[in-house]
């Protein structure tokens, strides 16, 4: 799971200088990556999982975005929102797909908002949803490909 | 025993929540006033941007380890892109030579944009290389931004794009050393424009004229291009001229850039 999660990290700033040739390719896969490691941690390991959903964030905060405490907050309190989304439905490809996609959309929401409040960026729909459109199809890749990569070591 | 345990579950989950709340009001405080990092954040960032700097290195000096049946395709591919880069550097040179009084850092792109909405890139060079907070960064072709948030081996650059940006001082060349001065107000990225602002209604401004920095400012020195005057309409008041200007430079479209460092002797 760390190894995941490492791998995840590095693939941001990878992918983000490999995948110049579109608009439309935006990697999430460190917050992603708390998704599919969510239901490898057992109840009494809850507390783990957070931990390392606030080093990832804030890893995220210095390395990548330079916004300190930003993404440590808002990594644990999507990592609660998960666990919370993955106590009521089972742990399957289908709600893993969606639970990526709603958190996608919630994380870039959450974001903007935060920007938009504290006057870094001006409120404009348009951009928004195609922060949320062009994360789509990089990050759906890389939750199928983790998600099997996975289930086959499991087996 | 139950009613224990939820009293003690709520005065959990009542600490979790003020403490995320302390520390988002904090997170917001220091998105609003934060100028420089410290020395924790830029030992941090060198360290794990280190693995992505030798990768963008081993992208950047293509195909080496390929095996030799494909020497003649790699041969063929590593010609195009020497020669793309040679004219990437000649018209580097080009924008240099008027540029005397500074010394050009030449870096490679690491990562670019990844927060989506902060319209940054970060470059292999840092106060190692001798470069600061604010220094003008070019690629091929034109101005992109400036330094910020400056490590011992990386900085971030802060692009053209971005709101933060502020105004930049700018001539437009309408032939015969006859410049209009105005300011760069801004980028709209659904039609790919930055405007200029603060022209007179009166003043001809001709379509495909080109823009350049003014050398006002400490930041951007004078003679650098920004790109070509597209369209031109009137402002909200229509009391001034709003000028379109199509960038030089595609944005995601360069691995190489320089940086201008000020030349101490000057």
């Amino acid at each position: 799971m760390i190894i995941m999660l490492i791998i995840s990290f590095f693939l941001d700033g990878l992918l983000s200088n490999l995948l110049v040739f579109s608009n439309y390719l935006y990697p999430l896969c460190s917050l992603l990556s708390l998704v599919i490691i969510c239901p490898l941690f057992k109840k009494r390991q809850v507390n783990k999982y957070y931990l390392f959903s606030m080093i990832i964030g804030l890893l995220y905060d210095i390395v990548y975005t330079n916004t300190l405490f930003l993404n440590f907050i808002l990594f644990f309190l999507i990592a609660i929102l998960i666990r919370m989304i993955y106590n009521l439905v089972s742990n399957n490809y289908l709600s893993l797909i969606i639970i990526s996609f709603f958190i996608i959309v919630l994380y870039r929401i959450t974001i903007y908002l935060v920007l938009f409040v504290v006057n870094y960026k001006l409120l404009n729909i348009n951009i928004l949803l195609q922060s949320v459109y062009s994360s789509f199809i990089i990050n759906f890749i890389y939750v199928s490909l983790f998600y099997f990569i996975f289930k086959k070591a499991k087996h | 025993m139950k009613k224990g345990n939820n009293k003690i579950k709520r005065q959990k989950t009542k600490r979790i929540t003020i403490c995320v709340l302390i520390f988002l009001i904090f997170a917001v405080f220091l998105l609003q006033r934060r100028s420089s990092i410290s020395f924790l954040e830029k030992l941090t960032r060198d360290i794990f941007l280190m693995p992505l700097g030798i990768a963008s290195n081993v992208l950047a000096s293509t195909n080496d380890e390929l095996s030799s049946n494909d020497t003649i395709n790699l041969l063929t591919n590593e010609n195009a892109e020497l020669k793309k880069e040679i004219t990437e550097l000649k018209n580097t040179i080009n924008i240099t030579d008027m540029l005397s009084d500074h010394v050009i850092v030449t870096s490679n792109v690491v990562n670019r944009n990844i927060g989506y909405f902060f319209d940054t890139i970060t470059i292999n060079k840092g106060s190692n290389s001798g470069i600061n907070d604010n220094m003008a960064v070019i690629a091929s072709t034109g101005l992109i931004g400036k330094t910020i948030h400056v490590s011992e081996y990386y900085s971030d650059v802060l692009l053209l794009t971005s709101e933060q940006m502020g105004k930049i001082s700018v001539k437009i060349n309408n032939g015969n050393d006859n410049f209009v001065y105005g300011l760069l107000t801004g980028y709209n990225s659904e039609n790919n424009v930055y405007y200029i602002e603060g022209i007179s209604k009166t003043t001809n401004v001709n379509i495909g004229t080109t823009v350049t920095t003014t050398g006002m400012g400490d930041i951007f020195p004078s003679g650098i291009l920004i790109g070509k005057v597209s369209n031109i309409t009137t402002d909200h008041f229509d009391l001034a001229k709003r000028v379109e200007v199509t960038p030089a430079v595609n944005i995601n479209d360069f691995t190489v850039v320089s940086v201008l460092k000020r030349n101490v002797n000057n």
